[in-house]
């Protein structure tokens, strides 16, 4: 794996989605800056039903273009936030970024 | 097919679309619930994918709400869903969905499952279009029936019918059930009755009807027998109606002068003669094969005569009301039939009577839309009636200079009745048309006297009672049939006048001739059952020659004396 | 309604049996069953030992029968039939056509 990138999936997502690739990189890694900058302005102590729900989306989009280890930290915040036990320290804002820009940044190497 | 997929996240979407286009399936996209349901309005896709986790309205509220939207066929949703709780996956089927796919989607499993529903929306068109068709033809048949319902109902009301001396019931035109029932005047006095009962509903009896009717109206008015009729009638239907459609009749004369009934049953139940005074009834079976099967060579009539006169009543019937059947399936039968008749001999009504009892005993008044009976009783035609004018307007005057003259031998007086070739000649003469009835009347009492009591030598004494009447006919019938010398020579002489004209009409027969003085003397009515005294009535002058064997009467008329 | 048939070994002779209601729904099946043998056998036999009701649609297909197998010069034998069905036969006078055994 490659900076928590399943190669294997993104081959045949390239399979699927031919010459509209770039155009769904693009696409998700926008959307997912946006949702981002949200999740960043989210309170642990209050909005721990609005965390869920985030963190949710985010893991499913970002399983479909193959970010394995991104999303996976999405579930397990997904997970806590559901049962309301997400605590400050668990919740990793910066651990968050770096998974995504890491593999963002290998995506945009090699498809767009 | 074109599939609108929901779903608010963008990748998932992108993703998805892309998927089905693949599969070369037109996609529409929605980015949440309510942009869902404008999407579906505006696009009517044959299949919708709804991811259930959206803002707004969720997917089950999307289902709920375009599923209800009955100016949609049916149409498959199939919820997106990245649950996994079984109560959660269930919930999607109880939403209106009708299946789930898990996220992340596997395109080998959402193509299984599309391609699933395509083959059932593709069952789904077939039955609505199939439907439609149905519908369409359908239709198109109810107007061929209303149609032939109306040619039906002009040929029926056509003729008598409405005649006090007749009770009847036809089945309603409704689902058109082939029963053909028609009445007309003779034109020596008397009426014909027709009950016909064709295979077959709809098209094939009015294929039928047609030719049969106008047969019979031609036919009676000019004053063909029965069997002439029939041999006319079987003809047309063999080569009309298609192998395998027959039809069954009753064929009625009531002659009101001579006070007879001659009956033809060809495949129909057993008609009834009632003689109301003794309440005894006589069953006429059927003797012959339904009309349409025999080809003409083969084709013979041998009709019954019986006595009939004020206090006889006949009932004919199709099979209609022997099958009428209650609601365990029991039919009417023939007995019940039998039963209500006698016990009904003396009303009035008995159709009514009989209609009564059937519909007891069908408990649904709906059964008897599909039975048709006649009864008749004697015609309220005194002789004073048949000197009636008919409707014809006076135009050329056709034969009014011409005499016709026309001799039959042997065999041939039982195979030709010459009667309705004379009428026809006389009548081209229209001035004439006022006279119908008289000039009939004349020309067959000539001509039957000439026939049965001249060549055949049949004494009309035999006639006055009832097992005497039959005995006369049967005679008649084999006379004819073992007569190999004698004849019968018939003239007609018209010369104009100078206020009209004169119909001189000669009858010479082969016979031993009667005392013509004696019978004149004793006034003897009976004589030929009509009596000299009518011809004499009709006649200006009446003379007979050659000891009885050759006639000659005179009818002279007047333009400005027409008939009442 | 079951409408069977049966060639016999030498092809002469074919035996239609009709079980139950023989009326409008035995249209097809009674007509397949002598259609489809060819050439046509010179007797035809229509046993109706099963048969419980005739009406006047099963009389045209016995005439159709008949015209088939050549009309006049056709030997078609009516067996085994009830009752009832003998005097529908009767009253339409089809022992002229065919024969009632």
């Amino acid at each position: 794996m490659n900076n928590g990138l399943d190669q294997d999936l993104l081959s045949e997502l390239v399979e699927i989605m031919g010459g509209d690739m770039q155009m769904l990189i693009n696409a998700y890694i926008n959307d997912t800056r946006e949702k981002l900058v949200t999740m960043n302005q989210l309170q642990v102590s209050t909005q721990q039903e609005d965390i869920h729900r985030l963190a949710h989306s985010l893991k499913g989009s970002s399983r479909n273009v193959g970010l394995v280890d991104f999303a996976d930290y999405c579930e397990e915040i997904e997970k806590k936030a559901r049962e309301g036990e997400l605590t400050e320290e668990f919740f990793d804002l910066p651990k968050f970024d770096r998974l995504f820009e890491s593999a963002a940044s290998e995506l945009a190497k090699q498809y767009l | 097919m074109k599939i609108l997929i929901a779903d608010d996240n963008h990748t998932d979407r992108l993703i998805l679309s892309k998927v089905l286009e693949n599969l070369n399936h037109e996609v529409v996209q929605a980015k949440d619930g309510s942009d869902a349901i404008e999407q579906f309005k505006k696009h009517a896709p044959a299949l919708v994918l709804l991811d259930v986790l959206m803002p707004g309205y969720d997917g089950y509220e999307v289902a709920e709400i375009i599923k209800t939207d009955s100016s949609r066929a049916w149409f498959p949703i199939i919820f997106l869903t990245s649950l996994t709780e079984a109560s959660d996956l269930a919930k999607c089927i109880t939403a209106g969905g009708d299946d789930f796919v898990s996220k992340p989607i596997n395109k080998i499993i959402i193509k299984a499952k599309i391609d699933a529903f395509e083959r059932i929306i593709n069952l789904y068109d077939t039955v609505a279009e199939q439907r439609e068709r149905i519908q369409y033809h359908h239709e198109h048949l109810v107007q061929e029936q209303e149609a032939a319902k109306r040619i039906f109902n002009n040929i029926a009301h056509r003729g008598c019918l409405a005649s006090d001396n007749i009770n009847y019931h036809l089945s309603p035109m409704s689902i058109f059930n082939g029963d053909l029932m028609l009445a007309a005047e003779l034109p020596m006095g008397g009426m014909r009755l027709f009950l016909a009962d064709f295979t077959g509903h709809g098209l094939p009896a009015a294929i039928g009807a047609m030719p049969a009717s106008e047969i019979f109206y031609g036919m009676t008015t000019k004053g063909f027998s029965i069997p002439d009729m029939m041999v006319e009638m079987n003809k047309r239907l063999y080569s009309v109606l298609p192998r395998g459609i027959f039809c069954c009749v009753i064929v009625i004369d009531i002659d009101s002068i001579d006070e007879a009934l001659t009956i033809w049953n060809a495949g129909a139940p057993n008609s009834f003669l009632i003689d109301t005074k003794s309440k005894q009834l006589t069953p006429i079976p059927s003797s012959h094969l339904p009309l349409g099967i025999q080809s003409p060579e083969k084709f013979k009539v041998a009709c019954q005569s019986f006595e009939f006169t004020k206090h006889h009543k006949v009932i004919a019937v199709t099979d209609g009301i022997i099958e009428a059947e209650d609601i365990h399936g029991n039919m009417f039968g023939e007995e019940k039939m039998v039963d209500c008749i006698k016990a009904n001999v003396t009303s009035d009504n008995i159709c009514g009577a009989l209609l009564a009892e059937v519909n007891l005993f069908c408990g649904k008044t709906d059964q008897s839309d599909d039975l048709s009976l006649l009864e008749v009783a004697f015609p309220a035609i005194s002789s004073d009636d048949i000197l009636q004018s008919s409707e014809m307007e006076l135009t050329e005057s056709g034969t009014s200079d011409s005499e016709l003259s026309l001799k039959l031998r042997g065999k041939s007086l039982g195979n030709f009745d010459p009667i309705p070739l004379f009428m026809q000649t006389i009548l081209s003469c229209n001035e004439l048309a006022p006279h119908r009835a008289r000039i009939f009347t004349v020309l067959s009492e000539l001509y039957n006297n000439a026939l049965d009591h001249g060549v055949l030598g049949l004494d009309s004494a035999m006639k006055n009672s009832s097992e005497g009447f039959a005995n006369y006919y049967a005679k008649r019938i084999q006379g004819l049939n073992d007569l190999d010398v004698g004849f019968v020579k018939v003239s007609v002489d018209h010369h104009p006048t100078a206020n009209g004209g004169r119909l001189i009409f000669s009858i010479a027969d082969s016979g031993e001739g009667f005392d013509v003085q004696k019978i004149v003397k004793e006034g003897v009515k009976d004589y030929s059952g009509r009596g000299l005294p009518l011809l004499l009535k009709l006649c200006d002058t009446v003379e007979y020659f050659d000891s009885g064997t050759r006639v000659k009467a005179i009818y002279n008329w007047d333009h400005h004396d027409i008939p009442e | 309604m079951a409408v069977s048939s049966v060639t016999s070994a030498d092809g002469k002779s074919l035996t239609i049996s009709i079980e139950g209601r023989f009326d409008f729904s035995a249209h097809q099946a009674f007509r397949g069953a002598y259609e489809k043998v060819s050439p046509i056998p010179s007797d035809i036999i229509v046993d109706m030992s099963g048969t419980t009701y005739l009406d006047s649609s099963a009389l045209g297909m016995l005439l159709l029968l008949r015209d088939h197998s050549g009309g006049d010069s056709s030997n078609i034998q009516l067996k085994n039939c009830n009752e009832d069905i003998k005097k529908i036969l009767t009253i339409s006078n089809f022992e002229q056509l065919f024969k009632l055994v």
